[in-house]
């Protein structure tokens, strides 16, 4: 079976970019240091912006590997993309059955980045939600909301 | 607002008054209602942070049991939730009121403006709103719904609603 199954990076690598840079920013670095107290910490962002962009190249070149048409490391074809798809297939080159679509030692090369940015945004979620609520969550909005109000309702 | 249920129409939820004192608005959870004081509210900029501010009360209002008016706790959780994201303790604003201090300053004018608003809206002492406002605050300061985290400015406000708009990806991915 082929890695993943539909998963995807919670975030695009470029919201991973976008927020590394944020971090890293002198700007970003003074209102931390005003909120907090301290220097704040961008490298968690960086792992992710890698892990993500590797993770997008290698399902890429695997997505290359699969393509119907393109054949499989073992025969590469005469034409520019197949001949690059077949060099990238070989590189891979880890018992690949185009056949199957069944990808072994390339597809399980994924699992570590996908577990690493999902323990990454994980901890994020945790670190968000520690903090217990003063106030019990309601379950639907106020039930006045969208009611006219009381002197609207005297005319 | 709308994500929760609370779609806001400016001509219900809102009303221009004027008011008594130096107050700029309040938000009135008995009908459901942000009352900016025109007559006190000086610039584009002020009014900007002020319908911020009431619109956070309005989230809780929406989001959670708040108990407005007898839960001195509950009052205390949301105005400094709002004197945090509102932009109320940037560090322009309080070098505005000459209100010197760097190394975790914020989080002395979020405890500061907190007790203000308490105290200006409940008949209670000094000491009762500090101490409501000591309670909860490590809980209420970080809490930083809906945004995700402070928008100190356009940027910051940019990318937490980017991140809004990209939840579904979010939650099925990690």
């Amino acid at each position: 079976m082929a890695e993943g199954g539909g998963w995807q990076p919670p975030r695009p690598c470029e919201a991973y970019r976008a927020e590394w840079e944020l971090c890293s920013s002198a700007g970003h670095f003074l209102r931390h240091y005003y909120v907090h107290g301290e220097r704040p910490a961008c490298g968690q962002w960086r792992r992710d912006l890698d892990s993500c962009r590797e993770w997008e190249e290698r399902r890429s070149a695997e997505a290359q590997v699969t393509r119907p048409g393109v054949p499989s490391p073992e025969r590469p074809g005469t034409s520019p993309g197949a001949r690059d798809a077949g060099r990238r297939g070989r590189a891979l080159k880890k018992g690949f059955d185009s056949s199957l679509h069944v990808c072994w030692g390339a597809c399980f090369d994924l699992y570590p980045l996908k577990r690493s940015l999902r323990e990454s945004e994980q901890a994020r979620v945790r670190a968000a939600r520690k903090h217990g609520l003063v106030w019990a969550p309601r379950q639907s909005p106020p039930a006045d909301w969208h009611l006219p109000l009381p002197q609207d309702n005297d005319r | 607002m709308k994500h929760s249920g609370c779609a806001v129409n400016k001509e219900r939820h809102f009303s221009c008054e004027d008011c008594n004192g130096n107050v700029s608005g309040g938000f009135d959870a008995s009908v459901s209602q942000i009352v900016l004081c025109q007559n006190n509210i000086c610039n584009q900029a002020h009014m900007n942070r002020v319908v911020t501010h009431e619109l956070i009360h309005a989230f809780d209002h929406c989001r959670a049991h708040v108990d407005w008016f007898t839960n001195v706790r509950h009052l205390a959780c949301s105005e400094v939730r709002a004197a945090n994201l509102s932009g109320d303790c940037s560090l322009l604003n309080e070098i505005l009121r000459l209100h010197f201090g760097l190394k975790q300053h914020h989080q002395t004018c979020v405890r500061d403006r907190a007790i203000r608003s308490i105290l200006a809206v409940r008949n209670i002492s000094k000491e009762v709103a500090q101490k409501a406002v000591d309670e909860v605050f490590e809980s209420c300061f970080n809490d930083h719904e809906p945004f995700g985290r402070i928008p100190h400015n356009k940027t910051y406000a940019r990318y937490a609603h980017r991140d809004f708009q990209n939840r579904d990806r979010y939650y099925s991915n990690i």
